[in-house]
């Protein structure tokens, strides 16, 4: 049975041996229990004891060294790493932040590695190397990475750590809308901590359960949009400023 | 630029491929779509021309949005967020509006930003609501047609009490 702790009473014979298990086999046994004590329900506890040991160490490390990890929000509460453990998967996420909704409540945003649709593999995909279905839509813009796009270098200004840099910034510090059930940050990475990107504007697309959809530049200096349609079909970039 | 045509002369079409399909059998109908849009008889997505990608939802909501901001003399703009590109609508004379596809958002909010490879059509203010509120229409039912649990659906809600509202302040 686990010692202690504020919601071990709420829990069956069963679930507190599991939880005693989880936590005596944790890398930090006492950062451990205070992520335990510091959820607000105990439908989270049982959330966590839904998760394997390893992504259970991941999250109590996370929320006991805030500020420590890159794109980790030092704001994140340990309810908030439970739900995007349950909703997501914690060994592909890439950042998590606290961002506001249109209303101003905060919410929990995360980026996975996802597939060619959404998610990290669908950025890089699409608007980094420029070879997710280029040439069979409109128009797509590329992030100024320095990679070779439909054979033209593109402006080599941000890094890809710095795309994920930018969408964590843009969930912190950009202007959210909403539309139906998916809410879009908009952000001004030249004006806003990026000045030499050559990206004046991005935004963010984030489903309803706090998973990033996907993130795209709109235009700057330094960013290129392919459009297919150009030279009779064959396809060219054009500058977006 | 092209000059207004008939006042039939919008056509606007998702492709409902099987991929679409599957994420409305499973309960989400706000995944990428297709969209293919003529006007006055020029290609502007699809056709002739690539498609256009968003969130199927969104695509409606914001076409939806734009016959608002029409009648109130405003600027309505359609994101398909699988690009990116911008649609604008905004009135162009008393009875007609003009559309034009942006390849930025700047351009999509400001035609002093457009770049020149943007193309724009005029078409009747009347076709383009008319063709807005059938595709809307159709698109709500095909969805609940495909899962008819959505019906209950919150955006999917959304979609008919908006259309509804509209073609009832339209009268």
């Amino acid at each position: 049975m686990a010692d202690g702790g504020r919601h071990v009473d709420d829990l069956s014979a069963s679930e507190q041996a599991t939880l005693g298990a989880r936590i005596s086999k944790s890398q930090d046994s006492s950062a451990t229990r205070t992520f335990v004590d510091e959820l607000d329900t105990v439908d989270n506890v049982r959330r966590l004891l839904d998760q394997d040991q390893a992504s259970v160490n991941r999250l109590v490390d996370w929320h006991a060294n805030p500020g420590s990890y890159r794109n980790i929000d030092p704001d994140l509460e340990a309810s908030d790493f439970v739900h995007v453990a349950r909703n997501g998967d914690v060994s592909e996420t890439r950042l998590m932040a606290r961002g506001p909704d249109e209303s101003g409540s905060f919410q929990v945003r995360w980026l996975e590695n996802g597939d060619l649709d959404r998610g990290w593999t669908h950025i890089e995909a699409r608007h980094i190397r420029g070879t997710q279905k280029i040439d069979e839509k409109d128009a797509t813009s590329i992030f100024p990475t320095g990679k070779e796009v439909k054979g033209e270098r593109m402006p080599n200004t941000i890094s890809q750590n710095e795309v994920i840099d930018m969408t964590y910034d843009a969930i912190k510090r950009g202007t959210p809308t909403q539309q139906g059930q998916k809410t879009r940050y908009y952000f001004e990475p030249v004006d806003a901590g990026y000045p030499n990107s050559g990206i004046d504007d991005m935004q963010v697309l984030v489903l309803s359960d706090g998973t990033i959809e996907t993130a795209y530049p709109n235009s700057g200096s330094a960013v290129k949009r392919w459009v297919p349609d150009l030279n009779d079909g064959q396809g060219g970039f054009v500058d977006t400023t | 630029m092209t000059s207004p045509n008939q006042h039939t002369n919008v056509k606007i079409n998702f492709h409902y491929d099987k991929q679409y399909r599957e994420h409305v059998s499973e309960g989400s109908p706000d995944r990428w779509i297709d969209m293919s849009l003529s006007a006055a008889g020029e290609d502007i997505y699809g056709g002739s021309r690539g498609v256009v990608t968003g969130s199927a939802c969104v695509i409606v909501l914001d076409l939806l949005d734009s016959i608002e901001a029409i009648r109130s003399n405003d600027r309505g703009i359609i994101t398909f967020d699988d690009g990116p590109s911008w649609l604008s609508i905004a009135k162009y004379d008393e009875s007609t509006v003009e559309i034009a596809a942006c390849h930025t958002l700047k351009g999509a909010k400001n035609p002093k930003n457009r770049l020149d490879i943007s193309r724009t059509t005029v078409v009747t203010q009347q076709a383009w609501e008319e063709a807005v509120l059938e595709f809307s229409r159709k698109f709500s039912d095909k969805v609940t047609d495909i899962n008819p649990s959505l019906s209950n659906h919150e955006t999917i809600e959304q979609i008919r009490e908006k259309v509804n509202t509209l073609i009832r302040s339209g009268e």
